[in-house]
């Protein structure tokens, strides 16, 4: 058994985000011993999450800048956009956005905690409709571990028995938060258009569990939760995997590739301390990357060697390709019914607590839609902490600007369509072999070209999106964008998933539906790579729960020897 | 139900009122203004200001504790003072309520400009841009500097620029986007202050023991009523 500074481990786990943070505790719960490498600093949200600090307290109101993309509170540490000395780049006239973070917990102390799982039919698209791939299982082959998932997670909602949202097993949710009176009327517009709404499955507590508590309603969770009660991997997962005695995390670890033997069996992976800038070398009898789907697929391409020149892993060719987003588009609007409304206390959970699902599956089997696959909308509405950022005070001065402002307070509505998009075969990964990080690591190219598919799924949302706000009687703000001009850019949904895809068959994919790869059976991928599609359902729940069937796998087999 | 008026019918008005002006024998001084206020006003003229040389609080900075001016504040004591005149035009003090100058708001949008980030430093430009054309613009029209004109004065070239934005190309088209970011952020520095959540009706960012209660009741009403007026069910 290995050893570094005095810790034995029997599996070295690469990053400490939603993957790794599973990939860990379900290791070290089955008695397996875990190194985790995590190129980014500590974290702790403990003490470090400036729970009730106001935009007022903050630099330019806690406006939104080049260092902190997403507002100066939220949780991201050297990280959003850009990682500071850490560059990737595009080919030719791509865009593409690339969200990380260098920090314990990675992306999981600030991403939205939206939990919704795949349906049935979203492991056999492929079957259905011919476009991308199947999933090498079947969903009742996951429903099981999708229970345990969100049991252990967290998450609150409800099983309104529709075909978007499967049950969750009885007893495994928490109760939703209600609904608010914004989110009350586009429930009654949706209704009118004979589209549904359900509440948003969130990985927040309403309930405490373990040492975690319930969410006090106050506090936006992108900051990250002191409480625990949003879940992210430094107040859940890794203390808990911490506690069995048999994990040691090493931060500011930066893996740049994989050892292979000639028998083509994983020996351990290379790294950069970041502190000392040295390699070091450290052997495993088994590797698991969870570093996110683009920087694992990073790691295989760049642990080539003479006998493996397109990379580790990577005799199907597939590492790097079938990169997918979510599509994402919004649709704004002002709405007259909303305003100088009576006020109250609208925090709630500082997020949606409905939305919208996706309704159109049997209008896509007659065949009535001209796209395949489908999205939701999620919901910005309410009486948000004020910051810079103010309605209603687009013209005029004095009291009559006042008047306004105070009127549409609270009175403008947002559905954010998020989406499922194709592969295709203009969106993937390479080796920029011009460009390095500064550890001396090349970096990621990105290609990226969204197809018809994705454009007129998003002209049919922009659509809707308007009927429903005009149904309430509000106005759109810019009911004249085109498809074109309203898709997010590739990336920007931060759904990034499918660069190591699984299959069953080794030619046409990556890994195995344990995560395991065809070509070195002692490396595992449990992050996003492993995606076969990217159905519209946020990825993070399906990510971890498949991190926890393929952890729990890959601790039997260890136990059998069979890894 | 407010109906801001156009700058159309704003401009008709003024030139309705001094005709009515020369009709009633109105002071001259009035009706000169009024004549030269229809007048060409002053161009535009793009200023280049020296970049912003200090750096930002960067990737990882303390969020418990924040450091709430990173950077130092850069504009002059008269840029100051014409702001606090063009923050209480915005917002002026209304029964109870304070202007926004007496908010600290001038403070927020020095601090604002004087940021070294792409975004504030392109919003420095317009708006040290747009301070050099209202005084250019005052003295044009009256004489004298901005702060030194009378309200109705001051009001006279605001009116110009506070109301749906001119065509491109003519000449208050960049005066108004001017005075349309200056609005933006007076309003934003006031209203995310203790003073504007007050007003706002904020009522968020406390613990709540137990479930959150939703709605209350005057808000289910308000709720209701709409849902009629509009024919909805849930
Ligand atoms: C603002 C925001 C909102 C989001 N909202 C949602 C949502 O509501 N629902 C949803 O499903 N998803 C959401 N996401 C996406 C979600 O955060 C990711 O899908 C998820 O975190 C991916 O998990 P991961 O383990 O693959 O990667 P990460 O959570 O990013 O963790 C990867 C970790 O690996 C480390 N690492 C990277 N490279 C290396 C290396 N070479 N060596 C060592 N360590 C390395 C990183 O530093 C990081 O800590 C959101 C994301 C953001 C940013
Ligand atoms: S709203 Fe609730 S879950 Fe979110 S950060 Fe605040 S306390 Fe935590």
């Amino acid at each position: 058994m290995p050893t570094y500074q005095g810790f034995d481990y029997d599996v070295i786990v690469v990053g400490s985000g939603a993957g790794g943070g599973m990939a860990a505790y379900t290791l070290t719960a089955a008695g397996q011993r875990v190194l985790m490498l995590e190129a980014g600093r500590n974290y702790d949200p403990v003490a470090e999450t400036p729970m009730f600090n106001t935009n007022y307290e903050a630099p330019l109101r806690g406006a939104s800048t080049f260092d902190k993309n997403f507002g100066f509170y939220d949780a991201t540490v050297d990280g959003g956009w850009q990682v500071p000395g850490e560059p990737y780049t595009t080919a030719g006239n791509t865009e593409f956005l690339w969200w990380r973070a260098r920090m314990l917990g990675g992306r999981t102390n600030h991403w939205g905690r939206y939990s919704l799982r795949f349906s049935p039919h979203d492991f056999k698209a492929y079957s259905r409709d011919g476009h991308g791939a199947d999933w090498p299982m079947e969903y009742e082959d996951v429903a099981p571990w999708y229970d345990k998932a969100e049991a252990l997670i967290g998450v609150c909602g409800n099983n309104p028995g529709l075909e978007d949202i499967p049950d969750s097993g009885p007893g495994v949710l928490q109760p939703p938060p209600p609904p608010r009176v914004p989110e009350l009327l586009i429930a009654a517009a949706a209704n009118k258009l004979g589209i549904p709404t359900a509440p948003m499955r969130r990985a927040v507590l309403t309930r405490p569990l373990d040492d975690r508590q319930a969410c006090f309603y106050a506090t936006p969770c992108g900051r990250g939760c002191s409480i625990g009660a949003a879940f992210q991997t430094t107040t859940s997962l890794l203390p808990m995997a911490l506690a069995t005695g048999r994990m040691k995390i090493v931060t500011d670890a930066m893996v740049r590739e994989v050892h292979v033997d000639s028998n083509g069996r994983a020996t351990g992976v290379g790294l950069v301390e970041r502190q000392t800038r040295q390699p070091l070398t450290l052997d495993a009898p088994v590797v698991v990357l969870a570093a996110s789907a683009c920087e694992s697929a990073r790691i295989l391409l760049n642990s080539r060697t003479e006998q493996f020149p397109n990379g580790v892993a990577n005799s199907s060719g597939q590492v790097g390709r079938n990169l997918m987003d979510s599509t994402g588009a919004d649709v704004t609007g002002h709405v007259p019914a909303l305003e100088g409304r009576p006020r109250y206390n609208e925090d709630g959970h500082t997020s949606n607590h409905i939305f919208i699902p996706w309704w159109g599956y049997e209008a896509q089997a007659k065949g009535e839609l001209d796209f395949p696959r489908g999205y939701h909308f999620e919901l910005g509405t309410g009486f948000a902490p004020p910051s810079m950022g103010v309605r209603g005070a687009e013209l005029g001065y004095g009291r009559a600007l006042r008047q306004r402002i105070y009127r549409h307070y609270g009175a403008g509505v947002r559905l954010a369509l998020r989406g499922e998009m194709l592969p295709n075969d203009q969106c993937f990964i390479e080796i920029d072999e011009q460009v390095c990080d500064q550890w001396g690591i090349p970096v990621v190219k990105f290609h990226w070209r969204w197809s018809e598919h994705e454009l007129k799924q998003v002209a049919h949302g922009l659509r809707i999106g308007a009927q429903i706000i005009e149904t309430m009687g509000g106005v759109v703000r810019n009911p004249q964008q085109t498809p074109e001009e309203a898709i997010k850019k590739g990336g920007e949904i931060i759904h990034e998933v499918g660069t190591t895809r699984m299959g069953s068959d080794a030619k046409t994919s990556v890994t195995n539906q344990w995560g395991q790869s065809w070509d070195v059976p002692n490396l595992f991928i449990m992050d996003g790579g492993v995606f076969a599609s990217n159905p519209h359902k946020n990825c993070t729940l399906t990510l971890m729960t498949l991190a926890m069937r393929n952890a729990d796998w890959l601790a039997r087999a260890m136990r059998q020897g069979q890894v | 139900m407010e109906t801001p008026l156009s700058a159309a019918t704003r401009r008709q008005i003024i030139q309705r009122l001094s005709l009515l002006a020369a009709a009633s024998g109105l002071p001259w001084s009035t009706q000169a203004e009024q004549a030269i206020a229809a007048s060409a006003p002053v161009a535009w003229s793009t200023l280049d200001p020296k970049p912003i040389q200090a750096v930002g609080y960067g990737t990882d900075p303390n969020l418990v504790q924040p450091v709430a001016e990173p950077w130092p504040r850069t504009l002059n004591d008269a840029q100051l003072k014409l702001l606090d005149v063009l923050a209480d035009i915005l917002l002026p003090a209304d029964g109870e309520t304070p202007a926004a100058s007496q908010v600290g708001v001038s403070t927020v949008v020095d601090h604002w400009v004087s940021a070294p980030y792409p975004l504030q430093q392109q919003h420095r430009s317009v708006v040290l841009a747009g301070f050099d054309w209202l005084q250019r613009e005052a003295e044009r029209r009256f004489n004298v500097a901005f702060v030194q004109a009378t309200a109705p004065q001051q009001l006279g070239i605001i009116d110009d620029i506070a109301f749906e934005l001119p065509p491109a190309g003519t000449p208050f088209h960049q005066p108004a986007q001017f005075f349309a970011l200056l609005r933006r952020l007076v309003t934003g520095a006031y209203y995310s202050s203790p003073q504007g959540l007050k007003e706002l009706g904020y009522q968020g960012n406390v613990p709540i023991a137990g479930d959150y209660p939703g709605p209350t009741q005057a808000a289910m009403q308000h709720l209701n009523k709409q849902l009629d007026r509009l024919g909805l069910h849930l």
